[in-house]
C-alpha cells in the first residue's frame, strides 16, 4: 500500500537570538490508510513542531526546513504551492489538544460547522462565492451523530462555552472529519479531558480509522492511551526518532532506555516511581554523541562521541542506540 | 490515632439568577464523611466537577462550611460560622498544583522560606535561620542556591524550595491538590517519588486530590471516590482497586489504560456525560450513568454503608458479582 503520509529526512530548526535552535533532527515516517501512529514523547521533544510541519504552519520567520520532504497522498507539503495549500485542513486535518481556544468564543457552534463547511466545499469554476452561508443542518446533524453526541439539535445553537471538555473535542473531530480527510493529526487530543471521557474520545478515533480508513497520527505523552488505540508506537526524543515498532513489539520488548525509563514512570499500585533523572538537553547545543546519553543509565564512551544509527534485529522493530535492551532482560509490568 | 475527621461536611453554593434572585444551589459537598489517621495517605480521586478541590479547600480553611464539621487532633476546627482557631493553618498545610510558582520573583529564596516563619511564630532572626538551613538541607538544597532568586533556577528546584516552604512550618498533614497534573510521565514520577520521600522523612499526613485514579492508588493507603459532591466508595486502596463495590468506581477503573490488558476500546458503553450537581433531584447521583440501576435508585438516596473497613454508597453493591 501507499503511505497516505510519507516524511523522509526532515531537518526542522528554529532561528532564535542565540543562533539556530534544532527542534527536529532527520526524521523519518510514514503512515498507511487506516493506521494509527503514536507519536510518543514528553513536552519540547517536537512532537507538535512535526504536527506543525505537516500542516504547514510553521512560520516562516522562525522555522528553518534544512533537509527532507514531507508527501501527503503524494503532494509535497513543504514546496507543493498551490497543490499544497489545497490539501492543508481539506486532505489533512488536525484535532487540537485545547477545543475551547479552537472555537470563536462569539458564534454559535452552528454557525462555525457552516463557516467550515463552505470552506472546505469544492471550488467553483469562475465563481465567486463558494456554496450557502446558512448551515446545511442536515448533514451537520448526520455529521454530530457520527461521533456520537446525543441532542446534536440542540448542540449547533449552543456557544462553545456551554458545551463540556468532552462534547467540544467530539465537535472538533466531527470538524476534522467533515472534509474526507486522508489523514488526521490528533495533537494530544485527549490530555484535558477526564478518564471516562478519555476512554470514549480514543474509542471514537479507533473508530474513525478502522471503518472510515482514514490515518491518523497520534501525538501524546500517555503511553497507556497509546496503548490503546494504536497500531504502530514511535518514540521521540530531542527531536529525533529514538524508536519505532509495531505497538504489540514495542509494548513486550521495548528496546530503547528512554522508552524503558517512560514505561517505569508510569504510576501503578505497589510500584516505586524512579522516574528519568536529568532534563531534555538544550536544542542549541546539541551534542555530538547520543541525546539520551546524559541521562541513560547504559550510556558508555562511544554513546558520548557517536551518534547512534538505527539497527533492526528484528524486523520492523527500529532502535537508535549503542546498547539497547534485549528480549533476555524483558521490561517487568505489574 | 485520627488526625482528622470530616464529619457529614456540606459545602452548598447559591446560583444567582437575573436581579440578584436565587434560583437554585450547588450541592458542590454533601455530607462527606472519613477520617484519616496519622501518617496515612488518603487519595480523594473523581472527574471535575465532583468537588473533590471543594473539600480540600474546606479543609484547609479556604471556603467555610454550609454544613458539618471538621476535627483536627480531636478539636473541632471548622463548622458552619466558627472561626477557625489560630495555630492551625500552620499544622495544616495547602499545596497548589505548582508550588514553585507560588515564590516571589523578587525575593531571594531564603526571603521566601522565612516568610513563613515570620508570619506563624515570634522566633527569632537565627532561629528562624536554623530552621530554614535545617530543611533546605533535608530536601537536597545546597545552602548557596537559597541566595538566589527564582528565575535562576530549574523548575525542579523551585517545585523543592515551594515544598520547603511548607515544610518549614513542620506541618502535620498537607492537603496536595493536583500535584501532578499537566506534568509529562517522567517528571510526574520524579515529583511522586520526593513527595513520597518527604512523607517518611518529616512523619507527613497527606490528603492527595487528583483525577487520575493511577496517580491516587500508586500513592495511596486508602482511596476515597468521589461522584458530584459526595463520596461513593471509600477503603483501603488494594481492595478498591481489586474489588471495587460501585459502579462508578468500575467505570472509572475500566477507562484507565492497562498496557498489557485488553483495549477498552473493544467493549465501550455508550457515550454520557457527568450530570450537573445542581440538577440532583431525588435518588442517586450516579443513576442516569449506571449499567446496574433499578427502579429503587430513583427514590432512595443511598448511604456509605462500610463493611471490613470498605465502603460504598450504592443500593445493590452486594448484588453484584466480585
Amino acid at each position: 500500500m501507499t503511505p497516505v503520509l510519507d516524511i523522509s529526512d526532515l531537518a526542522v530548526s528554529f532561528r532564535t537570538s542565540q543562533g539556530p535552535s534544532r527542534v527536529l533532527d532527520h526524521v523519518n515516517l510514514s503512515i498507511e490508510p487506516g493506521e494509527i501512529v503514536g507519536l510518543v514523547g514528553e513536552s519540547g521533544c517536537g512532537k507538535t513542531t512535526l504536527a506543525r510541519a505537516i500542516l504547514g504552519t510553521l512560520a516562516e520567520r522562525e522555522a528553518v526546513i534544512g533537509s527532507g520532504h514531507i508527501r501527503i497522498d503524494g503532494i509535497d507539503m513543504l514546496r507543493g504551492g498551490e497543490a499544497a495549500q489545497r490539501a492543508r485542513g481539506r486532505t489533512v486535518t488536525v484535532v487540537p489538544q485545547d477545543s475551547y481556544l479552537s472555537f470563536n468564543p462569539l458564534f454559535r457552534v452552528g454557525t462555525q460547522i457552516a463557516d467550515l463547511m463552505r470552506w472546505t466545499a469544492p471550488i467553483h469554476e469562475g465563481g465567486r462565492f463558494r456554496g450557502s452561508r446558512r448551515l446545511n443542518e442536515e448533514k451537520a446533524l448526520a455529521m454530530l451523530a457520527a461521533v456520537q453526541l446525543p441532542q446534536p439539535r440542540k448542540i449547533l445553537a449552543k456557544y462553545p462555552h456551554q458545551l463540556s471538555g468532552g462534547q467540544r473535542q467530539r465537535v472538533m473531530i466531527a470538524m476534522a472529519l467533515l472534509p474526507q480527510p486522508r489523514i488526521i493529526i490528533a495533537d494530544e487530543p485527549t490530555s484535558a479531558l477526564d478518564a471516562t471521557v478519555q476512554a470514549q474520545i480514543l474509542g471514537l478515533l479507533r473508530r474513525v480509522a478502522v471503518e472510515q480508513g482514514v490515518a491518523i497520527l497520534f501525538a501524546t505523552h500517555n503511553l497507556g492511551a497509546a496503548w490503546e488505540i494504536c497500531d504502530r508506537i514511535m518514540v521521540m526524543y530531542a527531536g529525533q526518532i529514538v524508536e519505532a515498532a509495531p505497538r504489540n513489539a514495542f509494548f513486550s520488548n521495548p528496546r530503547h532506555p528512554y522508552s524503558r525509563g517512560l514505561l517505569a514512570s508510569l504510576p501503578e499500585f505497589g510500584r516505586d516511581l524512579a522516574g528519568i533523572p536529568g532534563e531534555v538537553p538544550d536544542p542549541l547545543l546539541p551534542a555530538p554523541g547520543c541525546s539520551f546519553g546524559p541521562r541513560c543509565s547504559r550510556a558508555s564512551d562511544i554513546c558520548r562521541n557517536a551518534r547512534p544509527a538505527f539497527r533492526e534485529d528484528d524486523p520492523g522493530h527500529l532502535v537508535a542506540c549503542h546498547h539497547p535492551w534485549t528480549a533476555e532482560h524483558p521490561f517487568a509490568y505489574l | 490515632m485520627q488526625l482528622l475527621r470530616v464529619d457529614n461536611l456540606a459545602c452548598h453554593y447559591p446560583i444567582s439568577g437575573l436581579l440578584g434572585r436565587r434560583t437554585g444551589i450547588v450541592r458542590a459537598l454533601d455530607r462527606v464523611s472519613f477520617s484519616v489517621a496519622e501518617g496515612e495517605v488518603l487519595g480523594i480521586v473523581g472527574e471535575s466537577g465532583c468537588g473533590k478541590s471543594t473539600l480540600g479547600k474546606t479543609i484547609a480553611g479556604i471556603r467555610d462550611p454550609t454544613g458539618g464539621s471538621i476535627s483536627f487532633n480531636g478539636e473541632q476546627i471548622a463548622s458552619p460560622g466558627q472561626q477557625r482557631p489560630k495555630g492551625v493553618r500552620a499544622r495544616l498545610q495547602y499545596v497548589y498544583q505548582d508550588p514553585g510558582a507560588s515564590l516571589d520573583p523578587r525575593w531571594t529564596l531564603r526571603r521566601s522560606l522565612h516568610e513563613p516563619l515570620v508570619i506563624h511564630t515570634n522566633w527569632s532572626r537565627e532561629q528562624r535561620a536554623a530552621k530554614v538551613d535545617e530543611i533546605a538541607t533535608a530536601m537536597g538544597l545546597p545552602a548557596a542556591l537559597l541566595d538566589r532568586y527564582p528565575h535562576e533556577i530549574s523548575g525542579g528546584q523551585q517545585r523543592r524550595v515551594g515544598l520547603a516552604r511548607i515544610l518549614v512550618l513542620a506541618p502535620q498533614i498537607v492537603i496536595l491538590d493536583e500535584p501532578t497534573s499537566g506534568l509529562d510521565v517522567s517528571l510526574q514520577a520524579t515529583v511522586l517519588a520526593l513527595l513520597r520521600d518527604l512523607r517518611r522523612g518529616f512523619n507527613l499526613t497527606y490528603l492527595l486530590i487528583s483525577h487520575d485514579i493511577a496517580v491516587v492508588s500508586s500513592m495511596c493507603d486508602q482511596v476515597a471516590v468521589m461522584y458530584l459532591g459526595r463520596i461513593v466508595e471509600i477503603g483501603p486502596t488494594n481492595q478498591v482497586l481489586a474489588r471495587p463495590r460501585h459502579p462508578y468506581t468500575r467505570s472509572l477503573l475500566a477507562a484507565s489504560p492497562r498496557i498489557g490488558g485488553p483495549r477498552f476500546t473493544d467493549s465501550l458503553l455508550q457515550p454520557d456525560e457527568v450530570a450537573e450537581p445542581t440538577e440532583i433531584e431525588s435518588g442517586c447521583r450516579f443513576r442516569s450513568r449506571c449499567p446496574i440501576s433499578i427502579a429503587a435508585c430513583a427514590t432512595i438516596d443511598p448511604q456509605l454503608v462500610v463493611e471490613d473497613g470498605h465502603g460504598a454508597a450504592c443500593l445493590r453493591w452486594s448484588d453484584q458479582p466480585a
